[in-house]
């Protein structure tokens, strides 16, 4: 069960899970729109860029991004902010609801 | 005067084929490497400090350890890529070494086979390349009947063949997970990494994929040794390396010089200089996806991995020297460059996909005067944009030109479109948000 | 695949298979490899020269041959920009206008075979259908610029003589000699 870090805040996870479920255990949401848990890792929108503070080099996606001891990442800098609404592809808003439309 | 590692045999008529190729010294390399275990051919290879020359001049030796031990693999076979896909603007060396001395790289191809622990080499050409691999095959062929491919080569019981097979017509194909991808049957579109190819690559198994550049050079590194490898370059970029030149030259065509050659030379000895009364713009050194070059810059430079990059941000690359005199119109080139980048991107991840096709449309408008400053700084902020943020380093290679192109002649961009007077090129940064 | 405008049925082949000499030549195709689809791109390159096109009676085929459903097939042939999905001219006429061929006037030569050919610039055609002209990026002969590939040869160091030449002997039946000797030459005055 390893410990992440997710903008300074500390969290223990089960194994295998990746960052993106990691946040979420933490109530961060990292916006993601190509990853399902039930697909395998595409990694081609790009939208789940995370920086990465300690045990890895970033920006990288958080899909595909296996939680391990010592990995710190931000999802909260100016930078990461900026990779996602990168192109004019509308990021940080999490994708509709079916309850939305 | 050139050294001649690699071209050693170019002026040789006749030489792609083996009687001729031997009577001037081929396969001479493989007996020798078959005689060592394959642990100390790839230790020959790591001392004599030979650097990818596809382009990331990644250590060759080094790349070769990557591959996990027999205990480790899991039963897999290990597989060599010879990646033959030269598609980057303004490289053609390889192609040209296929043409004049097929034997020298096939045979690297054995060795590296050998040394790599793989049974089966595919060299993967670029469809356009049809032609070479009729005369790569009728090499492989004839080498086979010599018994330097196949089943027990030389009763070492190494047993190697070598494959040729065609792509069809995608620069995107020389990433090497792309290619791999390509190699497959699949669309040539580049996976994550990690995993990287050496320990899973082609069909899951440990594969390692070389330029062939890199293992014409092989050959002739087993033949004499690191040390004499060594004795020309530099220390951190030993050996030599053919640079293909182009643009406004009077003797384009592909050179071999030892790495550490000044720039300068290059151009004006080997390559004849510039055009009568003109004078030298920019150039660019290592094939179109690498940063261009002042002529301060280029008075400056040598031809190895380390100058070109400390003298100008700029890399040493596939070594495809376009060179750009006063003639040039650059906002004409880089316009040039974003359609090839923005036809060429696989489209997979969104930065690439959207920003070299936008990118291309603001040049365009650029191009044809209806921009404005604020567009530029759009245009700088989408090249920033792409850096670190894609799957695969084609999203840099589209954006380095326009970042470079920017940084280092923005007269004649912000010469091209009207002014607001809210964006200089000392501000461009900060407008970016303001821009869109 | 292939166009349907105003009701115009794409054209197609109708279904087509294999000859048992061709069948050969692909059982080895899959013996080079570890994994049958490993031998989609060589067999595709059969097709398309066997059948001149990848009509959809082709993908069709190529699908049963590969064992993939024919949208796989159609998805990887039409990633590459050499597999033709559409029937052309006999001579396709691609010349290369990326950056160093740019550098060297590839524009001028566009323009001059736009004109010699009278290339209607919706079809990309001559008026008697024998000449398609496209405008392809970089074929490795920055060194040969300005240049064309034709077929599986590549035509370099091009000026309007030389093109007149090269059409002349489309032409005429009487295509000239190829590979072309310049094909040996690596640098500007050198030649094996």
């Amino acid at each position: 069960m390893p410990t992440v870090k997710i903008n300074g805040q500390e969290v223990v996870v089960p194994d295998g899970v990746n960052m993106i479920e990691a946040a979420a255990q933490l109530g961060v949401e990292i916006p993601h729109y190509c990853y399902h848990p039930h697909l395998s890792i595409a990694g081609n929108c790009r939208m789940c860029l995370v920086d990465i503070e300690a045990g890895g080099r970033g920006p990288d996606i958080a899909c595909n991004m296996k939680a391990r001891d010592g990995l710190a990442i931000r999802t909260d800098t100016a930078h990461v902010k900026h990779a996602q609404v990168g192109d004019g592809v509308p990021a940080g808003q999490p994708p509709p609801r079916l309850s939305d439309l | 005067m050139e050294p001649r590692i690699l071209t050693a045999r170019w002026n040789v008529p006749d030489v792609h084929n083996i009687d001729t190729a031997m009577r001037h010294g081929a396969w001479r390399a493989l007996p020798m490497a078959l005689k060592r275990a394959p642990a100390d051919v790839t230790n020959e290879v790591k001392n004599s400090g030979l650097r990818g020359r596809g382009g990331a001049g990644f250590p060759t030796g080094m790349k070769w350890t990557f591959v996990p031990p027999v205990e480790k693999r899991g039963g897999k076979p290990v597989y060599l890529v010879c990646n033959a896909d030269e598609s980057e603007p303004g490289t053609f060396k390889d192609r040209y070494l296929m043409w004049k001395d097929p034997h020298m790289f096939v045979e690297g191809c054995v060795i590296s086979a050998y040394a790599t622990g793989a049974e089966r080499v595919y060299i993967y050409l670029r469809g356009e390349f049809a032609f070479i691999q009729h005369r790569v095959d009728a090499a492989i062929a004839q080498a086979r009947a010599k018994g330097f491919i196949g089943k027990n080569i030389l009763g070492s019981g190494a047993n190697i063949e070598v494959y040729t097979h065609l792509g069809a017509g995608a620069y995107i194909c020389g990433e090497e997970t792309a290619l791999l991808s390509s190699l497959e049957g699949g669309r040539g579109q580049p996976k994550l990494k990690p995993p990287f190819p050496a320990v899973e690559g082609a069909w899951r198994c440990p594969t390692i994929v070389n330029n062939v550049e890199t293992m014409a050079a092989v050959t002739w590194i087993l033949e004499h040794g690191a040390a004499e490898y060594r004795k020309f370059g530099t220390e951190k970029s030993p050996g030599t390396k053919l640079f293909s030149c182009s643009g406004h030259i009077r003797k384009p065509g592909v050179y071999e010089v030892a790495l550490g050659y000044p720039m300068t030379s290059l151009i004006e000895n080997e390559c004849g200089g510039l055009y009568p009364g003109r004078t030298l713009k920019a150039v660019i050194p290592g094939g179109s996806s690498v940063p261009i070059m002042t002529p301060e810059e280029v008075s400056k430079s040598t031809m190895d991995y380390e100058s070109i990059n400390t003298v100008a941000g700029s890399y040493l690359g596939s070594g495809g020297l376009i060179v750009m005199d006063d003639t040039t119109d650059l906002v004409d080139s880089l316009t040039n460059l974003l359609r090839f980048y923005a036809h060429e991107s696989c489209g997979q991840c969104t930065p690439c996909r959207e920003g070299c096709g936008w990118m291309f449309k603001v040049l365009q408008r650029v191009k044809s005067g209806e921009a404005t400053d604020l567009d530029l700084a759009t245009l700088k902020d989408l090249a920033d944009n792409i850096f670190g943020r894609t799957i695969c380093f084609f999203g840099p290679s589209a954006a380095m030109p326009v970042q470079s192109f920017l940084k280092k002649f923005p007269d004649e961009f912000f010469g091209r479109v009207h002014r607001t007077g809210q964006v200089s090129y000392a501000n461009i940064g900060a407008a970016a948000p303001a821009a869109r | 695949m292939g166009s349907h405008s105003k009701g115009v049925p794409a054209p197609d082949h109708g279904p087509v298979d294999w000859s048992a000499e061709d069948k050969v030549k692909i059982d080895e195709i899959f013996q080079r490899y570890p994994e049958r689809r490993a031998g989609l791109l060589p067999v595709l390159w059969l097709a398309q020269q066997k059948w001149g096109w990848l009509s959809e009676s082709v993908i069709r085929r190529v699908g049963l041959t590969l064992g993939l459903p024919p949208s796989d097939v159609l998805a990887v042939a039409s990633f590459y920009t050499m597999f033709k999905k559409e029937p052309t001219g006999r001579y396709v006429l691609q010349v290369c206008h990326t950056l160093s061929c740019a550098l060297r006037g590839a524009d001028q030569i566009v323009s001059y075979l736009e004109g010699k050919l009278q290339i209607d610039p919706h079809t990309g055609h001559s008026p008697d259908g024998m000449f398609k002209l496209e405008r392809v990026e970089c074929l490795a002969s920055c060194g040969s610029a300005p240049m064309m590939q034709v077929d599986e040869h590549f035509y370099e160091l091009l000026t309007p003589q030389k093109i007149d030449e090269i059409l002349d002997g489309f032409k005429s039946g009487r295509p000239l000699p190829t590979p072309r000797p310049e094909a040996d030459q690596w640098t500007w005055n050198r030649v094996s």
